[in-house]
């Protein structure tokens, strides 16, 4: 089977515009199998292997230049799926209401969890509270405490930016609109604030979370900044992970 | 009611001819761009590989289906139209004839209109 002379630029521009591997990989063999069926079209009517070889060019123009069919192919292949033909609304409109519902989930399951928890200690383990020193478990509390603000503050933001990215990733989205989902959730992610009151008697421990918003320079400089400068970081990393799995892939 | 606009009724037009000569039969890529030149009399040409991003779209939808066989004792991706393609093919042309008969309409209107500079 013979391939077009520009097959390999083809594939540059395919790749450069994050189709993946198996697409591309399908669509250069119907494009050499057309080719071939041009090359034998011409063959038949002109006869002479020389012309061919001369023609090549002209054969090439009629399969279409290849940025153009890779702008084609990447736009049919976004016109494919909702998130591809709508990236605004998945990727500027979409990434904070799906951050609000992954927070409620979060701490649905939290809830969940915990009530469970609490419920095989009273059935299974026949541990009454009234009779727990709240004092000389501490260190048990904090470290409950800390693991659950961890899980709660950054679960949901990782898991919907990795989502996004997914999606971009999958669908052939440029990957200007990831970068657009992850600063937009990394600035939300950044006013979260947590507090926390261990408890030294039944029902006094307090887990408080919520948004903390100053408009102090201060404020800004020692606490909004390194927080958002965190998030985004994570954000980048996942943008720069789903570009390397592609990579990888091809 | 909302009014239904019709964006893509330029970008659309690969589309329809590659579901009505799929209607009469299946064929492969090659066979499906010399069909559309012969059954346009040579006036619809376009770059020809772009037609297959196009059937890979339309099958991605569900419009269409695909298998390799050997044909003419080559091996090729020949495509033919599922029902979900029959019915997208019958809405597509009524969208289509809609489209033509109010161009047509504006383009007598024209012929019967009055200069605006006399």
């Amino acid at each position: 089977m013979a391939n077009p002379p520009s097959r390999d630029a083809l594939r540059t521009e395919l790749e450069r515009r994050g189709l993946p591997p198996a697409y591309i990989e399908r669509l250069l063999g119907e494009l050499d199998d057309h080719y071939t069926d041009l090359l034998e079209e011409r063959s038949s009517s002109m006869g002479a292997a020389r012309k061919l070889d001369f023609e090549a060019g002209d054969l090439q123009k009629q399969l279409g230049e290849p940025t153009q069919l890779a702008i084609f192919a990447a736009e049919q292949y976004r016109a494919r799926s909702f998130w591809g033909r709508h990236p605004v609304m998945t990727f500027v409109l979409g990434p904070l209401p799906l951050l609000l519902v992954s927070w409620i989930f979060t701490a649905t399951m939290i809830v969940w969890i915990g009530m469970g928890l609490n419920y095989v200690c009273e059935h299974w383990f026949e541990i009454e509270q009234d009779k727990i020193v709240y004092a000389d478990h501490l260190w048990v509390q904090a470290a409950f405490m800390v693991a659950f603000t961890w899980f709660i503050v950054v679960f949901p933001p990782v898991t919907v930016a990795a989502m996004l990215c997914r999606t971009a990733r999958r669908n052939a989205v440029e990957w200007r609109w990831p970068i657009i989902s992850c600063t937009l959730i990394s600035l939300v992610a950044g006013l979260m604030a947590v507090s926390y009151h261990l408890a030294l008697q039944p029902n006094e421990g307090r887990i408080m979370l919520g948004v903390d918003w100053d408009l102090s320079a201060r404020w800004m400089l020692l606490v909004y900044l390194p927080k958002f400068a965190a998030a985004i970081a994570i954000g980048l990393l996942l943008v720069k992970r789903s570009q390397q799995k592609l990579k990888l892939a091809t | 009611m909302a009014k239904q606009t019709n964006p893509d009724f330029l970008n659309g037009v690969p589309e329809l001819l590659i579901l009505q000569l799929l209607a009469r039969r299946a064929m492969y890529g090659y066979e499906l761009v010399r069909a559309i030149e012969e059954s346009s009399g040579q006036v619809l040409e376009f770059g020809e590989g772009c037609i297959y991003p196009v059937l890979h779209r339309l099958e991605s939808d569900g419009d269409l289906a695909s298998r390799r066989e050997t044909v003419g004792g080559r091996s090729r991706v020949v495509y033919r139209l599922t029902a979900s393609g029959r019915k997208r093919l019958v809405a597509r042309i009524a969208a289509w004839r809609s489209i033509v008969g109010a161009v047509e309409q504006v383009l007598q209107g024209a012929k019967h209109g009055k200069p605006a500079v006399s």
